[in-house]
């Protein structure tokens, strides 16, 4: 296991926000934490991330605990948060230049990404003249460009329209099974759930506790209409229930 | 195409205020209507700026000198002072209110306290300027490093970056456009500033300059000087407005 989170457990002024998490993501695994909104997902995100201490539990990243330890992981939020004053170039290569990298050589080494991640001839531009898709796949390259064994995408996709959302998950698939990312995704999106992850946890509410696991097999995403499928559909009552909504 | 006119006649409007403000001018004191000792015309004011073209100029250069080392001097303590405040959450509540109160101060009042203190020549006037020209800019700083995205630290605190690189890559930044806002302001401030403190006391300058000819009763001369205070004050703000533009070519592309 790459992350392993163990037994966490979260509270903010005496009210638990999660309790006893329990998840891990093999390496270049997708798993999905999805859960509705204030179900405490990102609480759990800052805790992974090193910039909240939990109440109790550990995370160990690769064997070692990571708690407390900024920039040891990738982490993408939903906003795409890119500099409006840096170029596209100079935002994908920010984590590089945070770790010391030189300016020269970040921007020679992320050059090379940016024909994959559909960013041609728009590393001079400014994220203004971007659209929607395009800004968060230059967040990607930027969160890849990390270099960290796992990412966690906090709801990366969910303020897109139905469309471009779409075509991202498509776009997403593909580039994974190129870079190989170990990822954590967050999402509330049950569909986006099932589409892109290798594993799935449901995260319950009031308690958040975890609810269910369901492994997706890789020859489901191979069907070339998985989505339109009964055995999506079936997978998609189950969390239904899951959720008790 | 219609609007396309309008939109031409709005932005000429204010030439033509002043142009229409000129002609009355001309006319009232021309015809006698006005006496030319009380208001002299325009004529008299373009006749008296030929006439002490140099010395203007030379009092011009030591108003100016004084005015961009105070000027600079102010901004870079303003920067520091908004910085530190930024950092240091109890500094801010025991020194914010205080920078406000310094501002009460009229700095007439103060003009001749630091001519007492520091003698007739540049010092005094460059202290002046500082005091006035830091307060705007320490304000609008401080304004523009609190708006900077608490998301975007956040993330770059997932970066595992620190604090200088979280000022130097999100917060700066953010309150460029603060910056420059109040830089403006600072600029004809510090004109303002130079000439109050040449008036209080001083050996060349156009404050200097000014109470000379206004002992003399040389109106004309102190028109002059006026139209020549106002037009440099302006080229200095139209020389910030440029140097925004440089500073922060990503605002130039979302004009289109």
């Amino acid at each position: 296991m790459i992350l392993d989170v163990k037994n966490v457990t979260q509270s903010f002024d005496g009210q638990q926000i999660i309790q006893k998490i329990n998840l891990q993501v093999a390496k270049g695994e997708i798993v999905s934490l999805l859960g509705v909104s204030g179900s405490g997902k990102t609480t759990l995100f800052n805790v992974i991330a090193g910039l909240n201490q939990p109440a109790s539990g550990d995370v160990l990243l690769a064997g070692t605990s990571i708690l407390n330890q900024p920039g040891q992981v990738s982490y993408m939020l939903q906003k795409d948060l890119l500099m409006p004053y840096r170029t596209v170039l100079d935002n994908v290569i920010l984590p590089l230049l945070i770790t010391g990298t030189s300016k020269k050589l970040a921007r020679k080494q992320a050059l090379p990404f940016f024909e994959e991640f559909g960013l041609t001839g728009y590393a001079k531009s400014y994220p203004d003249e971007l659209s929607g898709g395009m800004r968060q796949r230059a967040a990607l390259l930027r969160t890849y460009l990390f270099h960290k064994p796992v990412a966690l995408l906090d709801e990366p996709f969910s303020a897109l329209d139905a469309i471009t959302k779409r075509a991202l998950h498509r776009w997403y698939l593909e580039i994974m099974g190129k870079i190989h990312l170990s990822t954590l995704l967050i999402t509330h999106d049950i569909d986006e759930a099932l589409v892109l992850s290798n594993r799935i946890y449901v995260l319950a509410q009031k308690p958040s506790i975890i609810v269910d696991e369901i492994n997706i097999p890789e020859a489901l995403h191979q069907q070339p209409e998985f989505e339109l499928s009964d055995e999506f559909l079936q997978l998609k009552r189950r969390i239904i229930t899951d959720l008790n909504i | 195409m219609l609007k396309k006119l309008q939109s031409i006649n709005i932005k000429l409007l204010p030439v033509y205020v002043v142009l229409l403000t000129i002609l009355v001018w001309y006319v009232v004191t021309a015809t006698g209507l006005i006496p030319r000792f009380f208001l002299p015309t325009p004529g008299d004011v373009v006749q008296a700026f030929k006439d002490d073209f140099t010395f203007l100029l030379q009092n011009a250069w030591v108003t100016l000198t004084e005015a961009f080392w105070g000027l600079l001097l102010g901004v870079v303590l303003g920067v520091s002072i908004a910085i530190v405040m930024e950092r240091f959450e109890l500094l801010y509540r025991a020194v914010y209110p205080l920078l406000v109160l310094s501002q009460t101060i009229p700095t007439y009042a103060i003009a001749p306290i630091l001519i007492l203190w520091f003698g007739y020549g540049m010092l005094p006037k460059i202290l002046l300027i500082i005091v006035t020209t830091f307060f705007p800019v320490a304000v609008e700083m401080l304004t523009g490093l609190r708006s900077a995205d608490q998301d975007l630290i956040k993330l770059m605190k997932t970066m595992g970056s620190n604090r200088l690189q979280i000022l130097w890559y999100v917060k700066l930044p953010a309150s460029l456009e603060h910056f420059f806002a109040s830089l403006r302001i600072s600029v004809s401030y510090s004109i303002i500033g130079a000439v109050i403190a040449e008036w209080v006391g001083g050996e060349a300058g156009l404050g200097v300059y000014m109470t000379r000819v206004m002992k003399v009763y040389a109106y004309d001369k102190m028109f002059a000087v006026i139209v020549l205070i106002s037009f440099v004050s302006l080229l200095l703000i139209l020389i910030v407005d440029g140097l925004q533009r440089l500073t922060m070519p990503w605002k130039r592309g979302s004009h289109k």
